[in-house]
């Protein structure tokens, strides 16, 4: 599986992948919200291809001395990020960049989130934009460092920051048997990378909308995409962390890898409707206290035991 | 600073260094004012209202912000039109009756909950809520939703994650208000769980003891205290605050109307 070269021009293919899974998700949060309000589950499925369709029509709105420039880089920067996600996120045996700091170039992409969703905050000059750019920031200072901890653990129990080698070492075990806290802070993060669920605060109600009460038209889209495409790769980069890559009886690698990716997916987006949200000034004090020293012992243990194997 | 020169400030701002107040879209820049740290902050006039969503229609709330912390507000309820006829059931062609009132009031109850759910992002929990009262509104039988109600009630009363979100979510209006159990003051969450509590009991009982609705004297003593209960609070939790207090502006428009 390592160090196989691949075409380049297979990178066409990463941004079908990633839309087709951005789009189920989508899908998938349209049900749920169609059978909450009695609608018919398949209308909510719709959904999404019709925002779609609506959001290219719509005619932008802008804001009196809106930031146009750094508000359209804000918009486009989710969908971008992602997109540069894929390049080190395995699908079965092929990967587009497998660098030997694959797992670095995930981290450094998801803190580049920070600014772009700082900068859609920023940009529409409106004081609940704002206030939504800055909470998004409150929360990813709670986060990070916990997110940080939870990539490093797979590599320390793979000796390798390169993703391949991680889904390598996970062919007797899966990681998330012996590094379970790893794990779900890894996918808390993706949540809360993502602006999703009970993270979705930057663009909560109680700031009439934060972050997305100005967007509109073709930004609206590119950043409701954007949220999609970062989950849905969290989901991805999951799996090769976390639940043995491709691994799995009778299915080719590719496909285990994919039904794995919607699985998680779909369960990222199932509980976040089931929770209240979590506001940025209570989350810091879990996380700090909480969260982060769980996820320092967690990586300790993986240490201990990698060491005491030799 | 003639308005002439506002028009103008946009367009020459590259020309005129000089001018010693940048006016970027013609708005004039936050003046300072000292913080409760000790800092100097941009002080930014916000008017909350009077269309949010999950807002009481009609409501104002002129707030003075440093960063997203609210400093002074001032409280403003716009003129509406008439009520609806569900308000006033003699419109229809019938007499008002006691089912309509303890209808009105389940409707009044679940329907604060529902904004306030909807505002922590319990997306779940709020659509239970929209739903039964859609139900109510359009004619469902009332010892229909009872159960459902007392569901959503337990479910609400068991999240520990709603109760740690509104910790500290003071909305407690004066001695009039209903406290929690041990008499402490009340909180967004108290009330909460006394609203879908008492919209369960309401629904379920036929006798009509329940809490009669014309309370605009509450509501306006409930109006009065978001000035001192928002002062000191961030943006979102004033939002909480005000949800909590469950203000029915129609009730005091109309009867300001009256007594003018």
């Amino acid at each position: 599986m390592t160090g196989a070269v691949m075409n380049p021009a297979w990178a066409l293919l990463a941004p079908v992948v990633l839309g087709v899974l951005a789009l189920a998700g989508a899908a998938l949060n349209g049900v749920f919200v169609a059978r909450a309000e009695g609608r018919p589950a398949l209308s909510g499925a719709a959904r999404p291809v019709l925002e779609v369709m609506r959001l290219m029509r719509q005619r932008r709105r802008v804001t009196v001395a809106a930031d146009r420039l750094l508000w359209r880089i804000g918009g486009m920067a989710l969908l971008v990020i992602a997109l540069l996600k894929t390049a080190v996120i395995p699908l079965g045996p092929w990967i587009l960049a497998d660098i030997s700091v694959g797992i670095v170039w995930f981290n450094a992409m998801d803190v580049m989130v920070w600014a772009g969703m700082w900068l859609i905050g920023w940009g529409a000059n409106s004081a609940h934009a704002l206030a939504g750019g800055y909470r998004f920031l409150a929360q990813a200072v709670s986060y990070e460092l916990p997110l940080m901890f939870a990539l490093v653990t797979p590599a320390v129990a793979a000796h390798s920051l390169r993703v391949s080698e991680v889904v390598d070492a996970q062919q007797d075990l899966w990681f998330v048997v012996w590094m379970p806290v790893a794990f779900l802070v890894f996918c808390g993060s993706v949540l809360a990378f993502s602006a999703w669920g009970p993270f979705a605060t930057a663009a909560g109600a109680d700031i009439a909308g934060g972050i997305l009460t100005e967007v509109s038209g073709v930004d609206r889209l590119l950043i409701m995409a954007g949220r999609y495409a970062l989950l849905a790769t969290g989901a991805a980069f999951a799996v090769a962390l976390f639940l043995g890559g491709g691994s799995g009886p009778l299915l080719p690698d590719w496909l285990w890898t994919i039904v794995k990716t919607l699985v998680l997916l779909a369960g990222f987006i199932a509980v976040s409707r089931r929770l209240s949200a979590i506001r940025p000034d209570r989350l810091a004090e879990v996380a700090w206290i909480v969260v982060l020293p769980l996820a320092l012992l967690q990586t300790l243990v993986v240490s201990i035991i990698v060491a005491v194997r030799g | 600073m003639g308005a002439g020169m506002d028009m103008h400030a946009d367009m020459d701002a590259h020309m005129d260094m000089d001018m010693d107040m940048p006016m970027p879209g013609g708005i004039p820049l936050a003046s300072g004012g000292p913080d409760r740290d000790g800092l100097e902050m941009d002080v930014l006039h916000v008017a909350l209202g009077p269309v949010l969503p999950h807002w009481p229609a009609g409501l104002v709330v002129r707030c003075a912000l440093k960063g997203d912390v609210i400093v002074h507000a001032e409280v403003e309820i716009l003129p509406a039109a008439p009520g609806t006829a569900l308000d006033n059931p003699a419109r229809v062609g019938r007499l008002p009756s006691a089912d309509d009132d303890r209808r009105r009031t389940v409707i009044h109850h679940s329907d604060a909950a529902v904004q306030l759910l909807a505002l922590v992002g319990w997306w779940s929990a709020a659509g239970r809520a929209r739903r039964i009262r859609d139900e109510v509104a359009s004619g469902t039988a009332l010892a229909e939703v009872a159960p459902r109600l007392e569901r959503l009630a337990k479910d609400v009363k068991r999240s520990r994650l709603l109760g740690w979100g509104l910790k500290g979510i003071a909305a407690d209006t004066g001695p009039g208000v209903q406290r929690a159990g041990n008499g402490d003051a009340a909180t967004a969450r108290t009330r909460l769980l006394h609203w879908l509590n008492e919209a369960g009991r309401i629904a379920r009982d036929t006798a009509d003891s329940y809490e009669p609705l014309d309370f605009a004297d509450r509501q306006r003593e409930s109006l009065g205290a978001i000035p001192s209960l928002v002062n000191g609070t961030d943006v979102a939790s004033a939002r909480l605050i005000i949800a909590s207090l469950a203000i029915d502006t129609s009730a005091l428009t109309t009867s300001g109307e009256a007594r003018s």
